[in-house]
Formats: C-alpha cells, structure tokens, sequence
C-alpha cells in the first residue's frame, strides 16, 4: 500500500519534495519525464549534440527554478514550456529558420542513411522516418505546434507554452498535418 | 493520446510514435542528477532528536495536554467550591470578597472548627444532663431536695467574694438546678438542649424555677408571682444581685413547700426569749392562720433596733438550727426571715 503510493506520487508532489531538499524526489521525476522529453528535442532537431546540450539545459533550469516552483500548473506542461523555449532560443542563437539535415550520433546526415522505398526493410519504419525528415520542412511554429499537439498537450496550452492565441495554434496544426501527409503522398507516390 | 484528432492524424501520430527516438543518453543523464543533488534546495537540517515528521503530533498532544490540565484545574476549584456550598457557609461573591479577591479557607474552616468545639461542648454538657437526669429525678422526689437547695444557697454565698468563682458557680448552680428539676420542669429542660449563651440559661433557669415551684408548692405560687416583676430587673442586674435574689427564691419555694407554720414556731421562740430578757416578749398566738402570724411576726420583729438582740437572734437561730431535725431550716434568721417576709408579700 505504502509502496503504491509513493509509486504514484504526482509530478507537481515530487517537484515540492524536491522544494525541500528530497533529491531522490527529482531523480524519480526525471526518470519519468527524461526520454519523452528526449524524444520531443530529437523530433524537433537534427543534431543529437545540440539536443543532449538542450535537455541539460532544460533540466538545469528546472531545477535552478525549484525553490520558487508553484503547482499552478501540470509539470509536464512547465517542463516542455521550458524545453521549447531553449529550442527557439537555440535556433535564434544558431539563426536557424528551416530545414536542416539530420544527423546521427556520427554525424552523419539521416537523409542520406534513409535507404529508397526499395531499399526498407518495413514499409511502417519507412513512413516514419519520412514523417521525421518532413517535419524537417515545416516552419518552427507549425512543426511545435504538431510536435505538442502530438505530446498530448490541448490548443491552449500549446497556446501559452509558445505564446500564441489558440486560433493560430489551431490553423498551424491544420497546416502542418496537410503539409505532412502531401509529403509522405508524394514521396510513396513516386 | 492525441486529441481532436482525424482519422489522418491519428495516422500521422502512429507513425511519429513508430519512429522510435533515441533515449536520453547515460552521461547527460548523471551530469543532470549530479546537478541536481548539488543544487538542491537548501531547507533547515532536521533536529537530531526531534524528526520533522513527528513535530505535528507532538504539538497536537501538547496541546491537548495544555486543555486537559486546564480542565483539570476548574474541575477541582469547582469542586472545592460546592464541598464549601454544601458544608452550609454562604458562598462569598466576588463583589463581597476581600481586595484580594482570593478567599481564605483556612480561616473558613477555623471558623467551622470553633463552632464545631463550641457544640461539642454544649452537646457533652446536656448529655450529661440527661444522664444524671434520672438520679436527680429521684433526689428530687425526696423531701431531701431541701438540702440540695441548702447546698446551692452555701456554694453561692462563697461564689459571691470571687466575681470570677461567682461566674463558674452560677454555670454549676444553673446545670443542678436544671437537672434537679427536671422532672418536674420538662418543658424547661427540653428548651434548654440548643446550646445558648449563660444569660439565656439564667432567664430560662428562673421560669423553670417558677415552673417548679408551682407544681411542688402551690402555696408559694403567691410569693413567686409577686417576684415576678424584679425578675425583669434582676436581668439587667449583676451576676452577683441576680445569684442573691435567685437563693432568696429558692428558699422561700423550699420553706413554703416544708413547714411555714413550724419555721414561725421557731423564730417565734426565738423573738420571744429575746424580748422576754429585755422584758418586751410576747406570747404566740397560734390560734390564727399562719399569714397573720407571719405579719405579727415581721411586725415584732422590725420593731427590734437593738443590735445585741439582733445578734442574740442569729446565735440563737444557729444553735436550735443545727439541733433541729423536722426539716432543713434556712442557713441564717435573717434568710429565714427574709423567707417569712416574701410569703406575706
């Protein structure tokens, strides 16, 4: 029973644990939130250095943060407001507007590994590694917008991390989805 | 998970989950936590003997504690109060107490105690009357009360040099009086169980008195009603006028209850022989009633102004009395005749 509810402490109860000192609070917090969080930044980015340097950043803001955290909202919408906006952050820094090549742990460029429709091995890891070089060609704003909305976050709240009304979030969504399926149609149509 | 979604979302969210990303790498990982275990909020150490998570519930029963004595604590002033309520004392407002506004106890039951001591006391004192009332009750059905009386009369007239003996002799002379009669007084007797002060027992001793001579002598009933009105005075007399007036009462009740005609007989003799030798004598006329016997007799006998044969009266008086054997004769000629002078009263 005790164990049970300790496994399923909040989010928000764990943070104010680590309020008042509990480091083990916030190493079962990031245990939780860590490769989502991840997995958001590699989505959002090609260059896997970039994204480590901006997950430590992220989280190193978090807890800098954690003496004046207040539970106003769900953590997990604080942390990826966070995350997100070291991301524009680093695109601004790096004056980076739209596509640029993917690259791997080696550096190598992604596009250049993605073997040709004959060449996979499942049609399924095709259509998703395309979907992630299609992102590629969104704008930041329509790609964030997918990329929250995919997180589970609602239009207003992808609203307030990005700092845009709930209408623009909505059309960037629209926008992006038809962008993203013309894509993959015309490339399984070729 | 996504919301809002189309069919074609839906695909597009499957494969985006499909495309499995890489995982959070192990050496960011420990450079975050690292961060983190430096970083820490910095918060007050625990006590080492007073751990935070029992600080709620220490204070909690501290507190309870705290209202638990202090209900304790009015509980007993209560308490106390009633026990002070019911043991009959008026209980003392806050209006009515001393400046200091704290009642002292102690003295209550000082207070109590002397009371107590006092009625103790009185009660032991008319225990023992009770239990010699019985005896007296015989003494007194006998012609010897007369000594008894005598006895009183005597223990007095010594009591009168000594105004404190007096004082004790008077509480002694009251009691036997009572006990003695009782029996024929137990209407006074009975008025006499709460215990009163001296001055009441004298005012209810002398209606005792009254109520005594009435049921043993109906023939002195005359004197003691005209003594009636100094007894009012007498109340407001010493203790030494008042003891004297009340052995004239109780001489004249036990000469009248014995023999008056037998007492003239003798004084009588006495005036006789006196007035032969300075050759004024008189013969008694025994023939008419004793009241005009007695009047002759005063008559004769305040008509004496020589000291010798006043003298000669008394000397005279104390050897037949002490010869005499009919009845107790009063202690003194002058007491005897004083007794003479309340019949004809």
């Amino acid at each position: 029973m005790f164990e049970f509810l300790k496994a399923n402490q909040t989010d928000e109860s764990l943070m104010l644990r680590y309020q008042q000192g509990d480091s083990s609070a916030f190493e079962k917090l990031y245990q939780r939130h860590k490769n989502p969080l991840f997995a958001y930044l590699y989505r959002s980015h090609v260059d896997l250095q970039a994204i480590e340097e901006i997950a430590q950043e992220t989280w190193m803001a978090v807890i800098k943060a954690a003496e004046s955290y207040r539970p106003s909202a769900k953590f997990k919408t604080y942390l990826y407001a966070i995350a997100h906006r070291k991301l524009v952050d680093f695109w601004r820094k790096h004056k980076i507007e739209n596509l640029v090549d993917r690259v791997d742990e080696k550096g190598e460029a992604i596009v250049e590994k993605v073997p040709g429709p004959s060449k996979l091995t499942s049609a399924t890891v095709d259509l998703s590694m395309d979907l992630l070089l299609a992102l590629e060609t969104l704008s930041k704003e329509q790609q964030q917008a997918f990329l929250l909305k995919e997180e589970g976050f609602t239009r207003q709240e992808i609203a307030v991390m990005t700092g845009s009304n709930e209408e623009t979030i909505k059309s960037r969504i629209r926008y992006a989805t038809g962008h993203l399926r013309r894509i993959l149609e015309v490339q399984y149509a070729d | 998970m996504p919301t809002n979604q189309t069919p074609d979302d839906a695909e597009l969210s499957r494969l985006l989950s499909q495309a499995e990303p890489p995982k959070s790498p192990a050496h960011v990982d420990e450079a975050i936590l690292q961060y983190a275990r430096e970083n820490a909020p910095v918060t007050e150490k625990e006590s080492a003997w007073f751990p935070r998570p029992w600080a709620t519930a220490v204070a909690t029963l501290s507190i309870a504690a705290i209202a638990i004595s202090v209900s304790l604590t009015s509980f007993n002033n209560g308490d106390l109060e009633r026990a002070v309520s019911d043991s009959g004392f008026v209980q003392i407002e806050s209006s009515d107490a001393p400046s200091s506004q704290s009642v002292d106890l102690s003295d209550l039951l000082d207070v109590v105690e002397a009371d107590s001591v006092s009625v103790d006391a009185d009660l032991s004192r008319e225990r023992q009357v009770a239990q010699n009332t019985p005896a007296i009750t015989t003494l007194a059905a006998e012609p010897a009360v007369a000594t008894a009386g005598a006895a009183i009369e005597e223990t007095l007239a010594i009591a009168n040099t000594d105004d404190t003996l007096l004082a004790e002799n008077n509480l002694v002379a009251e009691e036997e009086l009572e006990v003695a009669f009782s029996a024929a007084a137990p209407t006074a007797l009975s008025q006499a169980q709460a215990p009163e002060p001296v001055d009441t027992n004298v005012g209810r001793l002398e209606n005792a008195v009254a109520d005594t001579s009435a049921a043993i002598a109906p023939a002195a009933q005359s004197g003691l009603a005209s003594a009636a009105p100094q007894q009012a005075s007498r109340r407001s007399a010493s203790p030494e006028v008042r003891s004297q007036a009340l052995t004239m009462e109780l001489s004249v009740a036990v000469v009248s209850a014995i023999d008056l005609p037998s007492l003239l007989t003798v004084l009588e003799d006495l005036l006789n022989e006196a007035e032969a030798e300075v050759g004024a004598g008189a013969d008694a006329d025994q023939t008419i009633d004793a009241a005009e016997r007695a009047s002759r007799f005063l008559q004769r006998f305040y008509g004496i102004d020589d000291e010798t044969t006043l003298q000669q009266l008394e000397e005279g008086y104390a050897v037949i009395r002490s010869n005499f054997t009919d009845f107790e004769l009063p202690e003194t000629f002058s007491i005897a005749v004083e007794a003479i002078q309340q019949f004809t009263n």
